[in-house]
């Protein structure tokens, strides 16, 4: 165990963890909401601190992150614990149950990964935010052997964090996981205000991002709100890729899964707002290729994970020469 | 003048004929509304809901006499059992019999208790066996809800270890005195929350003979009378693969009780594969054939026990086994198929 | 002199239409009282609160909000209504387990440890979880 960052004595052996918007008051020998920042004699230590429930190659564009380093291979961890509550949870045996995990300390992970000879890793599967202090680590010595790094995360966290993640993180996909702040409050017990201005802050940094909405049928699947989510991500950047993956029934959730035509309706909007829309989860033909924004010509073919860059050539379009800010 | 005044003055104080029905009307309509309102029928059942034995303990009564007053019985001997039975509280009667070095001299309640559970592992042949605390600990399924908890399998030799030190064939009860064996640890999970269930009803029925209603501990439930005084409780059974209240079967009780053991009770996963609360007495590992079972019988302590031994032995071997123990029952195997008893049917029906 | 009386009915009466309408006015307001607080008392569906068995919060689901809730002078959670449905956030137990789910989709809301349990009730009577069947096993 290790201590936690980002944390304030409130009283009486009391903590308050301030690494995310919930700032958990946390009582001796309780933990937070996500499970794994535990308070032991005052002190806040974090439970996942090199300790993996799962390291798996992974092509990249499972995470999904289509526009950064297409048709590669990226070294996946997860850990265990997450700070939202979402019932139809994709991953929740890692996520809200207890895994079985194993040690693998942040140098010990980076030879890892280039034994396997792969250039990234990607920080998934369950919310890595509540690994902060494993993530900031590794992320850093990474960044100084060359490595990139890519968080898949549900972007709820405070600011100071976020601006330390800022340094070391090459690529984010954050969850969008819906646009009605009432939606966010009961389903996700996040709030949609702070995940809005974190995608801000991250986008304007500079970093690279991608955003995903799972489409839930009865939950997030109105056309208007998607009318008013796109507009929105138009406005901070009209070419953040969005991807509007196909919900299948998990955890606590069992409605149905996402019908074809919902997908397909709601790509047609986001199409209005963003260059770069694609619909993951499914066998449709639409949502899947990459097409240059300006003539149509196609840049990047994929087939399941069989990934062709056919139409960039020095950063531009073969076709009409358009700069396409692809990182290959 | 002299006398339009006069006039107006006795029109001012009568009202027209059609005023004096309109205020009749209304004063009529306003005296059925409040005898409607004031009288109407009261909730026919009183309910209460609390926390015990690990779960939430909802009691439903219907009684001439103060229900309210029975609620709070019932309740609080949950609470006392809880105390007393509990596997990880120190002050536990339990915890003192599995800690002492010496044999225990114990009271008649825990020796009825006990000899109850005896008499049930035999007549299952160790299916169900009160003497398996050593592994269950070693699994961590006495602490599955600590903070700090971490699932990890344990190995075969530490599985072993714990196997030598189970049995309930380890257990004497001599008089009032138990005696135990080969360092093995009493685990009273599988039956005390029926035995609270038994007691709960006791209590209730002692206090007002004719109250009907139910207890409902963690989805075991026990009937203290039938509904309405005369008609069935329609009772369904949750799918073991299903989302809450989801059901697989529907059956009808105007009194007993009814138990479920599911192996999405309580439970962890490593790669994939669950590991649940019901152990193997033999193997040392959770059951692997069977995901869900439903005991009906007479009282519930019975029909936790024997739920317990039905998950361990099988759906085929249980539905012949059930009936001669005095439960019926219904059995979901790890292929989602479902075998009942014989006399399972018997209560399909409303008779 | 029956000439006379006619005219005086006939005043009489216009004068009685005016008070009438008032008569009727007022009869209509209190009917309209009446049935609504009949309505209201009769009709509510409330999220209650319970803490070690006695109930000791009550809220319609239109009070939307944090609403804290407090035993012996420390605040053990907040019940978050929003969207016609309750969840428990900020409890102070070891595991928040209870902080998942909202109370439509799970029924109920229990937290062990610190015993507190919310139901939604109508009538004083909780309401049923199903119109198929009075309890589940399972």
């Amino acid at each position: 165990m290790r201590e936690a960052l980002f944390y304030e004595e409130i009283g009486g052996s009391t903590v308050r963890c301030n690494l995310c918007p919930h700032h958990c008051e946390i009582e001796e020998g309780h933990c937070g909401l996500c499970r794994v920042r535990v308070n032991k004699g005052g002190v806040l230590y974090t439970l996942t601190y090199g300790t993996l429930s799962s390291i798996s190659n992974d092509p990249i564009e499972k995470k999904p992150l289509y526009h950064f380093h297409p048709g590669t291979m990226i070294l996946s961890v997860g850990s265990w614990g997450c700070n939202m509550t979402c019932p139809w949870c994709q991953n929740w045996e890692i996520a809200h149950e207890k895994p079985q995990v194993q040690r693998v300390n942040p140098d010990r992970l980076i030879d890892l990964t280039l034994d396997r000879e792969l250039e990234g890793i990607a920080y998934t599967y369950n919310e890595p935010i509540v690994s902060f202090e494993f993530v900031l680590d590794t992320s850093r010595m990474a960044s100084s052997d060359g490595l990139y790094n890519v968080m898949v995360t549900n972007g709820y966290i405070e600011e100071a964090p976020l601006k330390l993640l800022l340094q070391t993180i090459q690529a984010m996909n954050i969850d969008l996981k819906g646009f009605n702040p009432k939606f966010y409050q009961k389903r996700t017990s996040g709030d949609l205000e702070t995940i809005k201005k974190n995608i801000k802050t991250i986008s304007d940094e500079g970093l690279h991002l991608e955003l995903t909405t799972l489409i839930i049928p009865g939950e997030n699947d109105s056309p208007a709100e998607m009318e008013e989510e796109a507009a929105w991500i138009a406005s901070v950047n009209d070419e953040i890729p969005l991807h509007l993956t196909k919900y299948y029934p998990a955890y606590k959730f069992n409605k149905p899964p996402t019908p074809d035509q919902t997908l397909l309706d709601l790509y047609s909007i986001a199409t209005k707002y963003l260059k770069f829309v694609y619909i993951g989860n499914t066998n449709l033909s639409e949502g899947r290729d990459t097409y240059c924004p300006s003539c149509g010509n196609l840049l990047i073919k994929r087939n399941g994970y069989h990934v062709e860059v056919v139409g960039i050539q020095d950063k531009k379009c073969t076709k009409c020469q358009t700069e396409i800010k692809i990182k290959l | 003048m002299h006398k339009m005044s006069n006039g107006n003055q006795n029109q001012i104080m009568k009202l027209s004929k059609s005023s004096q029905i309109m205020i009749l009307v209304f004063a009529a309509l306003l005296l059925l509304f409040s005898v409607l309102f004031f009288f109407r029928s009261k909730p026919q059942y009183c309910s209460k809901v609390d926390i015990a034995l690990g779960t939430t303990v909802k009691v439903v009564i219907s009684s001439q006499k103060d229900p309210g007053l029975i609620l709070e019985a019932v309740l609080r001997e949950f609470h006392r059992i809880d105390q007393k039975f509990s596997v990880t509280n120190e002050k536990s009667m339990i915890w003192r019999i599995n800690h002492s070095p010496d044999p225990v001299q114990v009271d008649e309640e825990t020796a009825f208790v006990i000899e109850r559970s005896l008499a049930l592992a035999r007549a299952t042949e160790g299916a169900f066996d009160p003497a398996l605390g050593n592994l269950i600990s070693l699994w961590g399924f006495d602490r599955i809800s600590d903070t700090q908890f971490q699932p990890a399998i344990p190995s075969n030799a530490q599985i072993q270890e714990a196997l030598e030190k189970s049995g309930y064939e380890h257990i004497r009860l001599e008089k009032d005195v138990v005696i135990l064996d080969k360092g093995v640890k009493l685990d009273l999970g599988g039956v005390v929350k029926g035995y609270a269930i038994d007691r709960g009803i006791s209590i209730a029925k002692e206090m007002d003979p004719d109250a009907t209603g139910y207890i409902n501990a963690g989805r075991d439930i026990g009937i203290i009378g039938p509904k309405f005084g005369g008609d069935y409780w329609s009772i369904a059974v949750q799918d073991p693969r299903g989302e809450s209240g989801e059901y697989i079967d529907l059956v009808y009780l105007k009194k007993g009780t009814i138990v479920t053991s599911g192996d999405y009770e309580r439970f962890f996963i490593v790669d994939g594969v669950r590991y649940h609360h019901i152990i193997n007495p033999k193997t040392g590992y959770p059951v692997r054939d069977t995901i869900s079972t439903t005991v009906i019988s007479p009282d519930a302590m019975d029909a936790d026990a024997l739920s317990t031994a039905a998950f361990v032995l099988g759906s085929e071997f249980s539905a012949m086994l059930l009936p001669v123990l005095g439960g019926q029952g219904l059995f979901v195997d790890s292929k989602q198929a479902i075998i009942t008893s014989e006399g399972w049917s018997f209560f399909k029906e409303k008779q | 002199m029956p000439h006379f009386k006619l005219s005086v009915q006939l005043n009489a009466l216009k004068l009685f239409r005016k008070r009438d309408w008032i008569v009727y006015l007022l009869l209509f307001i209190l009917m309209g009282v009446t049935v609504y607080t009949g309505m209201a008392t009769s009709k509510g569906t409330m999220v209650t609160v319970s803490i070690n068995s006695q109930v000791r919060y009550r809220f319609s689901l239109q009070q939307e909000g944090q609403h804290a809730i407090e035993a012996d002078g420390k605040k053990l959670m907040e019940l978050l209504i929003v969207d016609s449905d309750a969840k428990i956030i900020h409890s102070a137990c070891p595991l928040h387990l209870c902080e998942r789910g909202t109370l439509k989709q799970t029924g109920a809301l229990v937290c062990v440890p610190q015993k507190v349990i919310v139901v939604l009730e109508q009538n004083g009577e909780p309401v049923q979880i199903s119109d198929e069947y009075d309890l589940i096993t399972g």
